[in-house]
């Protein structure tokens, strides 16, 4: 094993006890940041685009996610995405979403420089019981609806939205919408950078239905399937034979609308049983309106009785924030468990 | 502002002045060939004149020796590509950019001159353009028409 760590291999150790090896460096060009003063932790995601490390801001001490991304294509120069994106990314400045700190070049390799917090969405809901996560629900949802707000009103999509693309805070409270990826404006013409939308189970079911232009009710959907995930503590269309949508969707239109209303029927029982509050059961329909053009806007849903008071108590005000058990889950065991 | 961000360096206005007169002559056949290569493959007018911007705006916050003039005709190939980028649906290879008028450099030169101008630029590359608000005017002036008759976006 030893060898291993001498390739620029990190030996990861499992709780279960079998021995799994990443990839920390990928490439030596991710040694560059030393230059900058960041040191690299771990390597953390692996997108289209390029690869995310953790590293460490030596000067400041802060987290951030580093993205490398690769000039390949020689023939066509510096790729519009990475313009017309980091030139958007350069635009947002909100506390709701995660800041592009900086960007660095070197050779034909971009780093774009992201702020970085340790705990996602995910693994905060995987850590609560239904019960425990109540008191938080309110604050954290207007917290993403506030941030997918701001992105809409700049003409921005974020069209990855997911439990692990919300990063909390747990120090100051903040909620922050993360995306690795890089958003797409709908201001210009986007279509060619839409690779990764393949079967996320936040997505829209009209956007499986027919190709249609992605759009901000998408975002909305996405923040709906979190609010349910929040209160029931499991996706709520999860991925696999169990695919509700996907089943829904091979139905003609009006037949789905049909098999909808009986599925939502069940959903919002069964939410109720959970303790959610009947307001809130009717924002999370509104938010999952198959219509698209029907389905609330950000802002829309912001303004709904359910959230009234919710930013008021911002979560400092609430019972403490503070996973119940204490162990936190570290960002390699993450990793290893496949759960990125 | 956005605009102010966006502007050029305070006191640019002087320093146009202090400019030589090889580079005042390079940023003219600069802007020349800009028009030029905007008519060749169609480009929006907003793409020239976001090329146009890029150029002044790199001017102005970077020193150009007089005996490096080609540096202006390379910079304005990097300007003309990203604008592109910005704004046109199809861009053209920088090969392609390349063949009017004996600008010849190479890809991975125009890569690594794109990478300067976007870094010297600190990549906020979506200026505001009178562009942004003509159709808001011609909306006000002529009721009856509908932008898009007037005006191709």
């Amino acid at each position: 094993m030893k060898k291993v760590k001498d390739c620029c291999y990190k030996v990861v150790k499992k709780t279960n006890g079998s021995v799994s090896c990443l990839n920390i460096l990928g490439s030596e060009q991710m040694e560059k940041v030393k230059d900058w003063n960041y040191k690299v932790v771990e390597k953390i995601g692996q997108g289209v685009f390029g690869e995310v490390y953790k590293c460490l801001n030596l000067e400041t001490g802060k987290k951030v996610a580093i993205k490398m991304i690769n000039i390949q294509n020689e023939p066509e120069g510096v790729p519009s995405y990475l313009i017309a994106g980091v030139s958007l990314l350069k635009e947002l400045e909100h506390d709701n979403i995660v800041r592009l700190l900086d960007v660095l070049t070197s050779g034909r390799y971009v780093y774009l420089v992201f702020e970085y917090l340790d705990l996602d969405l995910g693994s905060f809901i995987r850590k609560h019981t239904a019960t425990s996560i109540r008191p938080h629900i309110k604050t954290i949802l207007s917290q993403i609806l506030v941030g997918l707000a701001y992105y809409h009103s700049h003409n921005i999509l974020h069209g990855d939205l997911q439990p692990s693309n919300v990063l909390i805070d747990l120090k100051s409270k903040k909620v922050k919408l993360a995306d690795f990826g890089l958003t797409t404006s709908f201001g210009v013409p986007h279509i060619e950078y839409s690779y990764n939308e393949v079967g996320s189970p936040y997505k829209a079911p009209e956007s499986r239905i027919r190709s249609s232009v992605y759009s901000t009710p998408h975002d909305v959907w996405a923040v709906g399937c979190i609010f349910a995930e929040m209160v029931s503590g499991n996706p709520l269309f999860p991925c696999g034979k169990k695919d509700h949508l996907s089943l829904i969707v091979r139905y003609l239109e009006d037949m789905i609308n049909n098999l909808f209303i009986c599925y939502w029927q069940d959903l919002a029982e069964q939410l109720l049983g959970l303790g959610l509050e009947p307001p809130g059961v009717e924002l999370l329909s509104q938010m999952l309106y198959l219509d698209p053009d029907l389905r609330v806007t950000a802002n829309g849903a912001l303004l709904h009785r359910y959230l009234r008071h919710a930013e008021d108590i911002r979560i400092a005000e609430t019972v403490p924030l503070k996973l119940p058990s204490s162990n936190k889950p570290s960002f390699s065991q993450k990793v290893s468990e496949g759960r990125f | 502002d956005k605009e102010i961000s966006f502007g050029f360096k305070r006191g640019e206005t002087d320093k146009s002045v202090m400019l030589s007169d090889d580079i005042k002559c390079a940023r003219l056949e600069a802007i020349a060939w800009i028009l030029n290569t905007r008519a060749v493959f169609g480009f929006r007018p907003k793409t020239a004149y976001l090329s146009v911007t890029y150029l002044d705006r790199f001017l102005s916050t970077r020193f150009i020796d007089s005996d490096k003039l080609w540096a202006i005709k390379l910079l304005s190939v990097a300007c003309v590509s990203v604008a592109a980028k910005m704004e046109e649906v199809k861009v053209p290879a920088l090969s392609e950019l390349q063949n009017i008028d004996g600008y010849n450099f190479g890809n991975s030169v125009i890569l690594r001159m794109e990478l300067m101008l976007l870094k010297t630029m600190d990549w906020r590359m979506g200026s505001i353009t009178p562009f942004a608000f003509l159709h808001h005017f011609i909306r006000k002036f002529c009721k009856d028409s509908s932008p898009s008759n007037v005006l191709p976006r």
